[in-house]
């Protein structure tokens, strides 16, 4: 035999192209017909074409031959799954169920974590400063943006405040989200106009504005025209000069609108709410080094004002606020969503492998006729991928369905409305879906491909095509150990949001939320003189005390779940080591202005002292009210009432304290007591103002507020823009992550629960069939029902005890992950691991009923006859 | 020579019909001998005047399937003069019936294509 030539060995490497099966059959005379043309064909000319002609036939046969082979495994498993649908069908809800969730999540979390705001340019260079230690906001003062323009870490640096302006007047009337931005702002973004230009540094103090594609497009006209193109907002009329890109919205958390100039602010350091910072890093500098730099420029700005800065108080990050430190809370309960889906896909996971399990058994003997008649193991092996890839492509494709068909729903939920992030694109999420199912194929098909890749050809012609064993009894055992602890943690993480929701509805707030209502008023389009604001909330709160349904009205400062003020203040010889970072004896408590009959509407309930009253006013000696956990945290030995507090600065005058009031909570529903005071509106400390008229009800406000709404709209008509809610209106942005939290993770648990039982079931009542035989015998020989029965719960408790062992272990780290969550929940009645362990081991009892009623009836007299 | 089972049915010929142009050459190839993979591919390059080139991959591709469905069948001895490393192929009885009818099809289409008005021009042929 002459010496294989190099063309011939290459030819022979490609046949490898071909299902193994074709190859067995037709490889060798391939090659030798391609051998015979090669020495036949002399010429080079003559043996380049036969080279390329035989290759492209190749690859041509091989991939029609590879998919004439993958349709007929695909009719096999068709004609399989056909025959007993219901394992199929429960294995395609799984994985729709499961993947569908992760996909719509992944989907989410993708575009609001990880993608760039959409329309920046370059935005891994762009980033956002950040405070540090108690102010970890996102906001700086205006002395701390100044500060940083010296800095040679950034190219460029800006800031921008986000500000409501009113637009139009009358009916027409609407807010706009206007970005107020100063500095290279644009230049910064990298935007480039869509039309006209936009405004640069020098051009701050004139009254131009740029709008967003958006806007231009539904309420300009898409005119390419800008030339005498006005708006008028709040008291101003802007010559529109620029249109943004399309898709770019601001780089705020809501969508913006317009883009007005920011004039220079007053250097107020101590106003840590002044302007959002952003800066872009100079090419090449890290960000750990522009942090340093930022902070040391920061630390001579307070040096050159003769203040110690001990540490640093700012800290760069992510340009988009979802991916900074200060990201809305509501987004993390996303987060821990999608990390509770994946878990449920674990679970998925494992049930599917575990059906797929149970058919291989089923199927044994049919893979052991099909090795005995020469199919090889390659061929066993690529059958069940096939049909494992095969019903994950399908569960893929409903899946597919169920994320876009929930998709909008998903981001209405978990979303705060609004929100600045990229579209979903249908292809991302179909992508995902893909990429999750085809691991989820690949995986579950694993285990019943080894399973049949490890039939003995041997012992299978020795014990006959009959022979059933028991495969791998400890590996499906382990999966359903996984499935009772992922489900325990799954369910323990719904227990714990459902306690959260539930303390935070059912706890004492200390105020009559449902019958609370505020009236706020946008007054800036009727170009009001100093006051205006004030009479007109007066006006709207007279008129409110009219209506026999009211019990009061009052004015305030801060609205309940709405808006938050704090107010420095400083008590000689005790110094506030809580904020230690601002130093100087300086506390920075939650502080409300308000009028005395906003006491009643607020429902203070005194528990010391005397209320607020009309006497406390401008002129008459400063006095401030305390709550129980100001009165509690600062003067601990009860001596609060009586006590002087220094507004604002250490030498100011003394405000009194003269009355202890009980803690209420107005900013948040966390199970923590928050110090807080009241000071009157008639004796502000920086120009303080009324925002709002707070009016409580005799009975419940959403049902009283519309009628006073229409009276206040028609009173000051074509002044403002009236808004009116209720404060249950105003806190529910908070409650609803959590109710949804709540809902989808007891869905998700409950779902997990019964994929868990089912997989309990499914092994008890196998080793139940098994050994029939076994407790039959047994009971010929005298066992009792009861130890027959101790037998099968022993066999359950082999599963379910290690399951909560683990589980437990999982369940109490996510509690306490899941506390940061929610401050102050862990001091609470009941343990969510606890609960949920309950619940699963009813669940397992349940799930070994069956089994253990078919143990103990067992044929007794059959198997007597045979033994 | 291995035979299709008796028991089972012959199929009709004509449901085979029309053939795949490489399996036609094939079943033509084997009509007057028993040829292995080479020599078929040999035999149509020479009668087509090397207009018909089947690739080793193809032309086993229409052996397999003329093969599967009982067109042609696989040889258990070999020739005497020949390589034993090699298969050889037989036409079988349904084979040929099936080669028969596609020829009855084609001249068929050759005469209504004439009465059509198709003409050869004499330097074409």
């Amino acid at each position: 035999v002459s010496k294989q030539t190099l063309a011939e060995r290459g030819f022979g490497k490609l046949l490898a192209l071909y299902p193994e099966e074709y190859r067995d059959e037709f490889g060798r005379e391939i090659a030798l017909v391609f051998r015979d043309r090669w020495r036949s064909n002399r010429g080079s000319f003559a043996r380049l074409g036969l080279l390329a002609e035989a290759f492209q036939g190749v690859l041509w046969e091989a991939t029609r031959e590879q998919a004439a082979t993958l349709w007929r495994d695909l009719k096999l498993v068709a004609r399989g799954n056909m025959r007993a649908p219901l394992a199929p069908l429960a294995m395609l809800l799984t994985i729709a169920l499961a993947v569908g969730a992760n996909a719509t999540l992944a989907s989410i979390l993708e575009r609001v974590f990880l993608r760039p705001l959409p329309g920046v340019l370059q935005p891994e260079e762009a980033v956002r400063v950040y405070g540090r230690g108690y102010w970890r906001a996102e906001t700086r003062s205006w002395p701390d943006y100044t500060d940083l323009q010296p800095v040679k870490a950034f190219s460029a640096v800006a800031a921008y405040r986000v500000e409501e302006l009113a637009w139009r007047q009358g009916q027409q009337a609407r807010k706009l989200e206007t970005h107020r931005v100063a500095g290279p702002w644009f230049a910064l973004l990298g935007l480039r106009p869509q039309v006209g230009r936009f405004f640069g540094a020098e051009e701050l103090d004139e009254d131009v504005a740029v709008v967003t594609e958006q806007f231009w497009r539904r309420e300009l006209g898409a005119t390419p025209q800008l030339d005498g193109v006005q708006l008028e907002l709040g008291d101003r009329k802007y010559a529109v000069v620029g249109v943004t890109p399309a898709q770019f919205q601001g780089i705020h958390l809501g969508t913006a609108q317009v883009f007005v100039p920011l004039q220079p602010m007053n250097r107020d350091r101590g106003n840590y709410g002044a302007v959002h910072v952003v800066a872009r890093l100079r090419n090449g500098v890290s960000m750990a080094a522009a942090d340093r730099e930022a902070n040391a420029a920061n630390r001579n700005g307070y040096v050159a004002e003769g203040i110690v800065q001990r540490e640093d108080t700012m800290r760069l990050g992510a340009l988009a606020l979802t991916q900074g430190p200060a990201a809305p809370k509501e987004l993390m309960v996303a987060q821990w969503l999608s990390i509770f889906a994946a878990i449920l896909l674990l679970i998925g996971l494992a049930n599917v492998a575990q059906l797929l399990m149970t058919r291989a058994m089923e199927r044994e003997a049919q893979n052991r006729l099909q090795l005995a008649l020469g199919a090889s193991r390659a061929r066993l092996l690529r059958q069940w991928w096939t049909e494992a890839i095969t019903l994950a492509l399908l569960g893929g494709l409903l899946a597919s369905a169920l994320s876009l068909a929930l998709l909008p729903a998903a981001e209405r939920l978990l979303l705060p409305p609004g929100l600045n992030v990229a579209a979903a694109q249908p292809q991302g999420v179909i992508g995902i879906t893909l990429a999750i199912v085809l691991v989820f194929g690949l995986l579950s098909g694993l285990i019943p491909a080894v399973q049949a890749a490890q039939l003995n050809l041997a012992r299978t012609l020795q014990s006959g095509m009959r022979m059933r064993r028991r495969i791998w009894p400890g590996l499906r055992s382990g999966l359903v150990v996984m499935q009772v602890a992922l489900t325990l943690v799954l369910m323990s993480g719904a227990a714990f949001f459902v306690r959260g929701l539930w303390q935070f509805t059912s706890q004492e707030r200390g105020m009559p939320m449902e019958q609370m209502a505020v009236i706020r008023l946008d007054t800036s389009a009727a170009r009001p003189s100093a006051g205006d604001e004030q009479r007109w909330l007066l006006r709207v709160a007279e008129r409110a005390r009219q209506l026999p349904g009211v019990v009061s009205a009052g004015l305030v400062q801060s609205v309940p779940f709405a808006s938050s003020w704090r107010t420095r203040f400083y008590i000689p010889g005790r110094d506030s080591e809580k904020w230690g970072n601002e130093g100087g004896g300086r506390f920075n408590f939650l502080s409300n202005f308000i009028d005395a009959p906003a006491q009643q509407s607020l429902g203070l309930q005194l528990r010391q002292g005397r209320l607020l009253s009309e006497r406390d006013v401008a002129g008459a000696p400063p006095v401030a009210l305390v709550n129980e956990a100001f009165a509690q945290a600062v003067f601990p030995d009860g001596s609060a009432l009586g006590r002087c507090l220094h507004l604002m600065k250490p030498a100011a005058p003394c405000t009194q304290i003269v009355g202890i009031v009980a803690n209420a909570r107005m900013e948040n529903f966390y199970p923590i007591e928050e110090e807080q005071y009241y000071l009157p509106l008639a004796q502000p400390v920086r120009e303080e103002v009324a925002s709002a008229a707070l009016v409580r009800f005799r009975g419940a406000a959403d049902r009283e507020l519309p009628a006073l709404s229409r009276q206040v709209g028609k009173d000051l008509s074509g002044l403002v823009l009236v808004q009116s809610n209720t404060v249950a209106e105003l806190a529910e942005p908070q409650l609803r992550p959590w109710r949804l939290a709540a809902a989808t993770f007891t869905s998700a648990g409950l779902l997990a629960l019964l994929i868990a039982f089912v997989g309990l079931f499914g092994v008890l009542a196998n080793q139940v069939l098994q050994r029939n035989r076994e407790f039959s015998i047994r009971r010929i020989l005298g066992a009792a029902n009861a130890n027959i029965g101790w037998l099968v719960a022993r066999s359950l408790a082999w599963l379910v005890v290690p399951g909560i062992a683990i589980g437990l272990g999982g369940a109490w780290a996510t509690e306490k992950a899941l506390n940061s969550l929610l401050p102050g929940s862990a001091e609470t009645v009941w343990s969510p691991a606890l609960v949920s362990t309950g619940v699963v081991l009813a669940a397992a009892a349940l799930a070994a009923w069956w089994p253990v009623i078919k143990a103990t009836q067992g044929e007794t007299r059959l198997v007597a006859a045979e033994e | 020579m291995p035979q299709r089972k008796d028991s089972l049915p012959q199929p009709d010929p004509l449901s085979f019909l029309p053939l795949h142009k490489d399996s036609f050459e094939i079943l033509v190839s084997l009509a007057g001998q028993d040829r292995h993979g080479y020599s078929v591919m040999q035999d149509v390059a020479e009668r087509t005047a090397g207009q018909v080139r089947l690739s080793p991959s193809s032309l086993y591709s229409s052996i397999r399937r003329l093969l599967e469905s009982g067109l042609i069948a696989e040889l258990e001895e070999r020739p005497d003069e020949d390589d034993e490393r090699r298969r050889y192929y037989r036409l079988t009885e349904l084979g040929r019936a099936v080669a028969l009818e596609e020829m009855k099809r084609m001249e068929r289409l050759l005469a209504d294509a004439r009465v059509a008005g198709l003409q050869l021009k004499r330097r074409q042929v």
